[in-house]
């Protein structure tokens, strides 16, 4: 069994250096290998998912894992170590998932250098499991930084126009963010080994899970208030002190750290330039990949590193996180809103969801994290089928722009129910797959913080409002399209042959994005059961509701102890 | 017994589902696994009714929905007096209107997709008043909202029904916004509970401080406000018409636009603690009927007229639902939800008989292009002529009974509203301008049905001054062609022509010409569903009202028997009877008088009211108004986002990877000067600076 992840892991690595190897096949071929190695991957994948161990009395222990001392470091060492908990596996069964949409899309548009471009799919994707099943944070760091490397070539080779800048933009944009993050790392690791009680120097991410937000951290634990703040104040020197006090308390600084280069990746406003452009000139399996995936690596660290071992630095700096995660929701629909390119509006969406998957998990609450988590695996199916739609027609009519099409329903029936039934799960339309995300992500946050639930709830409205606009331009309407001799009438008849039908791959590719936006909307239990203990190892810290004179106590209490910055002596001294 | 309540959804969702994949082998023949499934399930509800009368109300869970964290959703059913109520009132009509659909769109390229998103409309429909808590309640609430939008865009060729599809769904989304957030805040104090038997709770709700009730009765509102068609968000109904017409009738003037109001009832318990909240309701339902009314005067439209009645109506229904005050609560939803039964009888009627007359005039619907249709159409006459009596309140018909119920309420609600400390003249207002409403009601509906049916005949001919430029080409060659029907435009005919020959599809409803039926009545398995209809209208009414029938079955709902105190006995309120019929008579008579037979009479009152006419005419520009501002300011605020996107934010990000190039080329970069005397004045320096330390500290 612990052999299983690792071969899973791998299995796409050894794929992409035999297609790396053989430059000389066709497409064909190439096409053909890289979709058989991605099947097997997503096969182990599901035995992974099976045989996973739902309830059991230990949700804290990662399943199916394998540990091996690779460098050894002082008396300790860095340990070659996998293995899955809840969270970890529901991504990594996504990520073997959506890289055969990404093979299918690039099925007859990626002609030249094709096993290469597979080549770089699949490495990608080995990065990708790598860094969910990683249970080492320096092998994390390094798968981390490894998907960089693939995704920058797929950009900065098969893309459009802009290509070059946009790979180096991505590239070093995510790389500057994730320098800052791994010296936050760093610092967590040797605080660990500073204040545990036995001084072990540890770089397993379970073991630090348990020990840092229960750690005495000294004098570091301090976590000054920000104290109330007026016109007056900026002449008050007491004032700035407890702003400086604040800003370099060690919870709030590591957490700064490591925020800065998964701020980026997500990304959150306004640290999100970097991504419409390297959207727009991504060929779509990176852009499937990237969405669907990659910016969940973003979330995910969040999730592991930032609330999971930093919750004191969380709470405090709550009010800046929440802001920012609104600010990213409300900021991203209009601006998708106000796009022409489709795919632009699309990549504005995903700043938008990924600022409501934040959101959930700055919430601090059970019930918004358990939303943000499983909601990453919708954004990830709605997202990486929205991209691919545009890739259908895109390669038909080699437009993206709104204004050029109109009434493809006509031309492209199917392509029309992918989009549609794609756009109404994004919207968070209850019986698909994003609601039972959004909602317990508002509601999460509502219950923490009640201005932020209501605006960000004001995302909800304009995201339906931009993505209706698009099935309304692109979908509805009388059929128009570029490069017919008129608008309407005869035109399209006689264009007609030249536009290819949706084909076998096209469908293939989507189906099963679109079976799983249908049933995690209908029954999305059995990911909440895998979700829902892992999540509640890290919630075990998170502060209590704010009490509203609660009129019938039904719920249950968590009985864990609960530290909090109410609990904490405020004026402790440096 | 009770488990069968699952059937009513499924039975529909399952027929929607054969429909749906098996379309491409049944074709003409898609409607029925969908009617058979509503059928089915208005067989499963009346034996639900049934037992509710002999068993009482009961629960069943079907499966956990949703369990993150403390939000815990089963998919759980509820059966009580206003579940059944409403389910038997759903599927009766659904299932006429289906039928009446196979006619009405027989020969339609996309017949199956109709058939499947109406099976699935009434699965949603069905599990929206099944469910027994507030999330699924929400999600079956946007899933009619879905199936509305899919239906209104159904000829999706057609720009002006994509664009009303598009406004339909956000309007709603807009009032979903409340709603969602009403549930927020009751999870929140309720202990983490959304079902109705937690909330809807009479002991829980008098610990909630009364500014929260007020807040959640308020939100809980301006959802219905969205859905039900009240002001400020009815707008997006009269442009829902551009679907098919069954889809009018069923959708938007049956059942989907009364959810608001079961909303409303359905939470009446905590309705009764907030007086504020009823008034603010009244007063809300009286100014949306009223304004309704008035712009239903001067459309020339007969689904528009139609279509403004219909919130017009639902105005009705929350004016007595707002009249819930104190010892008024039990009676005034009562008689909001006998007005939302008969008028789910009596309005999809008058929708199907507009269909039936538009089926018949190939597709036009404009009434200034049609007169005097009663001889060739005398069915739709004669069952539009029903269904307008009923609308008009005249005795004896279902209308009648229900809105004298409804103003009865009000009159009662004038005088007890004192005593939970809200000023008795609000409702003595609401009283006559429902009365008014009433007389205008009557008129609009009369002058639909005079200007239609009597007078010198005329068809509509591709010369009408009212056509438009396409239409004029289309009319001489396809006039009567099926596909036409509601396809004015050539483009959206060419675009929708999925195959020019006509579907082979064995006919077995004995209507087998598809060459014309252009000024003919519909066939029989259109015109039978109205029939049935048209008894509903004029009966329904005096079976269900004066014998009690319909109050003893829906008091048992939990907590109804009980609500607003001590029952009050219901006087017959013999002034608001005869005031209420005499409104509808008088506003017939004056209609009759103008529009029986051509007359000059109309255009001189318009032209002497000219300012008020114009803007009866362009609907109070209440449109205009809302994209010159809350729509306006969105794209404003789209192209503020994304002008600070590309030229700040942008900016900022490259200005920073600016910095270390700008430091190595302008500052450290010329330092590196190659001149010897310099790096010599540099070192000197630099040791001046260490001494310096050295001796100061």
């Amino acid at each position: 069994m612990p052999m299983l992840l690792t071969i899973t892991v791998f299995l796409p690595l050894i794929g992409s250096l035999i297609l790396f190897l053989m430059p000389m096949w066709s497409y064909k071929t190439a096409r053909q290998f890289a979709l058989a190695t991605s099947l097997i991957t997503f096969v182990l994948s599901l035995f992974l998912l099976i045989g996973f161990q739902v309830g059991t009395t230990r949700p804290d222990l990662p399943q199916f894992s394998t540990s091996t001392d690779w460098l050894t470091v002082g008396n300790s060492a860095i340990k070659f170590a996998l293995g899955l908990d809840g969270i970890s596996l529901c991504l990594f069964a996504l990520s073997t998932l959506l890289v055969i949409p990404s093979i299918f899309s690039s099925w007859e548009s990626v002609k030249e250098r094709a096993a290469a471009h597979y080549g770089l799919i699949l490495a990608l994707e080995t990065g990708l499991l790598g860094l969910f099943a990683s249970l080492d944070v320096v092998l994390f760091y390094i798968f981390f930084e490894f998907t960089l490397i693939p995704l920058f070539f797929l950009i900065g080779l098969y893309g459009g126009p802009e290509r070059r800048r946009a790979a180096i933009t991505f590239f070093l944009y995510t790389l500057a963010g994730s320098l800052l993050t791994l010296i936050g790392v760093v610092s967590l690791v040797m605080i660990n080994q500073s204040y545990s009680a036995d001084h072990v120097l540890t770089f397993s991410i379970p073991e630090l899970t348990k020990s840092l937000p229960n750690l005495n951290w000294g004098d570091w634990h301090v976590v000054h208030t920000w104290g109330e703040w007026g016109p007056r104040h900026l002449f008050s020197a007491e004032w700035w002190d407890k702003v400086w006090g604040f800003w370099l308390s060690p919870q709030v600084m590591i957490f700064m750290l490591l925020f800065a280069g998964f701020a980026i990746k997500v990304p959150l406003f306004p640290f999100h330039t970097w991504l419409p452009l390297a959207h727009v000139e991504a060929p779509t399996a990176g852009s499937i990949l990237l969405a669907g995936v990659l910016l969940k690596v973003g979330a995910y660290g969040f999730l592991r590193f930032n609330m999971a071992m930093v919750p004191l630095g969380a709470q405090a700096l709550l009010p800046f996180l929440g802001t920012i995660a609104v600010l990213g929701i409300l900021y991203g629909a209009l601006t998708a809103l106000a796009q022409t390119d489709v795919k632009r509006l699309v990549a504005y969406s995903s700043v938008s969801h990924m600022g409501f998957i934040a959101l959930g998990l700055f919430s601090m609450t059970k019930t918004g994290t358990d939303g943000a988590v499983i909601q990453m695996v919708n954004h990830g199916l709605t997202t990486g089928a929205l991209f691919a739609c545009v890739g259908i027609f895109y390669e038909r009519y080699h437009t993206r722009e709104m204004s050029e099409l109109s009434g493809l329903w006509e031309r492209l029936p199917i392509l029309a129910f992918f989009l549609i039934l794609a756009s109404l799960g994004s919207a968070a339309v209850p019986g698909l797959n994003g609601f039972v995300g959004e909602f317990p992500i508002l509601l999460g946050m509502f219950s923490r913080n009640a201005t932020f639930g209501i605006l960000a709830a004001v995302g909800m409205v304009i995201g339906a409002y931009y993505l209706l606009i698009m099935l309304q331009r692109v979908i509805f309407g009388p059929l128009r399209e570029p490069g017919a001799q008129d608008g309407h009438g005869h035109g399209p008849a006689s264009h007609a042959e030249s536009i290819r039908p949706i084909g076998w791959h096209e469908i293939a590719g989507l189906t099963p994005l679109m079976a799983l936006i249908i049933l995690i909307g209908i029954y999305p239990k059995p990911l909440f059961d895998r979700i829902s203990p892992a999540v509640g190892i890290i919630a075990r810290h998170y502060p209590p509701e704010p009490d509203r004179g609660v009129a019938v106590k039904v719920a249950h209490v968590d009985p864990a102890p609960v530290k909090s910055l109410a609990n904490l002596p405020q004026d402790r001294a440096r | 017994m009770i488990s069968l309540a699952v059937l009513v959804p499924l039975f529909p969702l399952l027929g929607a589902l054969v429909a749906a994949i098996g379309g491409k082998w049944l074709k003409g023949l898609s409607h029925w696994p969908v009617i058979v499934g509503i059928g089915a399930a208005f067989f499963v509800s009346l034996l639900l009714y049934n037992s509710v009368d002999r068993l009482g109300d009961s629960r069943v869970v079907i499966f956990n929905w949703i369990d993150a964290g403390d939000l815990h959703v089963p998919f759980q059913f509820r059966i009580d007096g206003l579940t059944t109520m409403m389910l038997t009132m759903v599927t009766f009509v659904a299932t006429l209107v289906a039928i009446f659909a196979s006619g009405y769109m027989h020969g339609d390229p996309a017949y199956p997709r109709f058939f499947a998103l109406v099976g699935l409309f009434v699965f949603s429909m069905t599990g929206l008043v099944l469910s027994n808590n507030y999330v699924l309640t929400y999600a079956f609430w946007e899933g009619v909202g879905v199936c509305s939008y899919l239906l209104v865009g159904f000829w999706h060729a057609k720009p002006a029904a994509a664009a009303a599809a598009k406004k339909a769904f956000l309007v709603n989304r807009v009032g979903d916004f409340g709603f969602a957030i009403a549930i927020f805040w009751m999870w929140t104090i309720f202990g983490h509970s959304l079902s109705y038997d937690d909330v809807l709770n009479e002991r829980t709700l008098e610990t909630i401080p009364h500014g929260t009730r007020l807040g959640i009765a308020l939100l809980l509102f301006w959802a219905a406000t969205a859905k039900s068609a009240q002001i400020p968000l009815y707008v997006w109904l009269p442009d829902a018409m551009e679907g098919p017409t069954p889809v009018s009738a069923l959708i938007h003037a049956a059942t989907m636009v009364t959810a608001g109001v079961y909303l409303i009832a359905r939470s009446s318990l905590l309705f009764v603690t907030v007086p504020g909240a009823q008034a603010t309701i009244a007063v809300v339902g009286c100014l949306t009927a009223l304004l309704a009314a008035l712009i239903a005067l001067t459309q020339t439209d007969l689904k528009r007229v139609m279509a403004y009645s219909t919130v017009s109506q639902l105005g009705y229904m929350f004016m007595a639902l707002g009249a819930g005050v104190g010892s008024v609560a039990k009676f005034a939803v009562v008689a909001a939800m006998f007005h939302l039964f008969t008028h789910a009888f009596f309005k999809a009627l008058l929708f199907l008989a507009s269909g039936s007359v538009m089926h018949a005039m190939g597709g036009v619907i404009d009434m200034r292009r049609f007169r005097g249709l009663r001889h060739r159409l005398p069915y739709t006459h004669l069952t539009f002529l029903c269904g307008g009596l009923a609308l008009s309140g005249i005795p004896i018909t279902a209308g009648f009974f229900s809105k004298d119920e409804i103003l009865a309420a009000l009159n009662m609600a004038a005088h007890e509203a004192p005593r939970v400390g809200i000023p008795g003249w609000i409702y003595g207002l609401v009283y006559w301008t429902a009365l008014f409403t009433a007389l205008l009601t009557a008129f609009y509906t009369g002058r639909a049905y005079f200007w239609t049916f009597w007078g010198p005949e005329r068809l509509p001919g591709p010369d009408d001054p009212e056509a438009t430029p396409s239409e004029t080409q289309v009319q001489s060659s396809t006039v009567a062609h099926h596909v036409s029907t509601e396809l004015p435009s050539a483009d959206a005919q060419a675009a929708h022509g999925i195959s020019e020959e006509p579907v082979a599809h064995a006919d077995d409803h004995g209507h087998g010409d598809h060459d014309s039926h252009f000024g003919q009545e519909s066939p029989p398995i259109m015109w039978v569903p109205l029939a049935i209809l048209a008894g509903f209208a004029l009966l329904a009414g005096l079976a269900f009202g004066p014998t009690g029938i319909f109050e003893k079955h829906l008091v048992r709902t939990p907590g109804f028997e009980e609500m607003g105190g001590h029952a009050v006995a219901h006087a017959f309120d013999w002034a608001s009877v005869l005031l209420g019929s005499a409104a509808g008579v008088l506003g017939l008579g004056l209609a009759y008088l103008f529009y029986a037979s051509p007359s000059p009479l109309p255009a001189r009152i318009a032209a002497n009211l000219g300012g008020l006419y114009r803007a009866s005419l362009n609907k109070f520009y209440i449109d205009e108004f809302y994209d010159a501002t809350v729509v306006r300011f969105t794209w404003l605020a789209a192209a503020i986002s994304r002008a600070v996107d590309e030229y700040v934010v942008h900016n900022l990000v490259l200005s920073v990877a600016w910095l270390p190039r700008f430091v190595g080329r302008r500052v450290l970069g010329p330092l590196q000067n190659g001149l010897m005397q310099y790096y010599a004045a540099a070192t000197a320096l630099g040791v001046a600076c260490l001494l310096l330390i050295l001796l100061l500290f």
